[in-house]
């Protein structure tokens, strides 16, 4: 009988837990016609805190770009804000960044 | 329309026609944020349910199940709001009527009127296109049903913005409109 051993799961863990660690998932808001500039503002300073300037400035984005990156973080984070930026009717994806 | 900030509040005065308006869009809301959103209608979901992020994000079936049951109970939760709104509209006089609403209530009153928005353009193909008319002829070449519908998606952005407004203006804190 040959001899088998177990395989080594600490690899696969280690790698679950940067994974899970790394800030590397970006949250794209994208444009739409009905939402309002100015609520498109407010929803960036009531989910993301950004001050009045940046949240503008992400909202403007949006508009004239079609897309604005709002956040880099950890896949569980962004999933957080995935989810608070689409309750309050935006079009949000995630994508994995490097 | 008349909006005014109350300490710790933000009053609202509508005409008849303002006020069946709202009464229309709460009705419609209370049903749809009931609604489970596998068993909503398709445009409800396009907008309100979408899961496109879930699957940008790669999450499985069980996991984008799941996360739209969290979204559905964000939903949910303004509906004990929604009910408070529409039985204030009911208690007034027929001629017009009042409803007030707290400073914290008025952020989910502002996000549901917005879905509303959202759903109304969605049930009425209202898009870019529509929501580009700036002037009375283009207006009128448009179907009865979307002209109507765009009446009422800007009566709301008109609430909304009046909201936001009071809601950061420090200079209404002391009550003046």
């Amino acid at each position: 009988m040959g001899i088998e051993t177990l395989p080594d799961t600490r690899e696969e863990t280690k790698g679950k837990v940067e994974d899970a660690f790394e800030k590397n998932w970006n949250v794209i808001v994208w444009n739409d016609p009905i939402n309002l500039m100015n609520y498109v503002v407010f929803v960036f300073m009531r989910v993301l805190a950004f001050p009045k300037e940046k949240a503008t400035r992400h909202m403007l984005e949006v508009h004239h770009n079609g897309k604005s990156c709002v956040a880099t973080e950890t896949r569980e984070k962004a999933e957080l804000y995935h989810q608070q930026l689409q309750g309050y009717g935006l079009s949000v994806t995630l994508e994995q960044g490097e | 329309m008349v909006v005014r900030r109350e300490p710790g509040a933000v009053a609202f005065s509508f005409s008849l026609l303002e006020r069946k308006v709202l009464e229309r869009a709460l009705t419609t809301l209370l049903e749809n944020y009931q609604v489970n959103p596998a068993e909503i209608d398709e445009r409800a979901a396009a907008v309100w349910y979408s899961s496109a992020g879930c699957r940008s994000a790669g999450m499985s079936t069980e996991e984008t199940a799941d996360w739209m049951k969290q979204l559905y109970a964000l939903r949910f939760g303004r509906i004990a709001i929604l009910r408070e709104c529409l039985e204030q509209l009911g208690a007034g006089p027929e001629a017009a009527s009042g409803m007030r609403v707290s400073v914290q209530q008025a952020d989910a009153l502002m996000t549901a009127l917005n879905d509303h928005r959202l759903l109304l353009a969605a049930h009425h193909d209202i898009g870019e296109a529509e929501m580009s008319v700036r002037s009375w002829a283009a207006l009128a070449r448009l179907p009865a049903r979307q002209q109507t519908t765009l009446f009422e998606i800007e009566f709301f952005a008109y609430l909304i913005d009046e909201l936001l407004r009071l809601l950061s203006d420090p200079a209404s804190l002391e009550g003046q409109s």
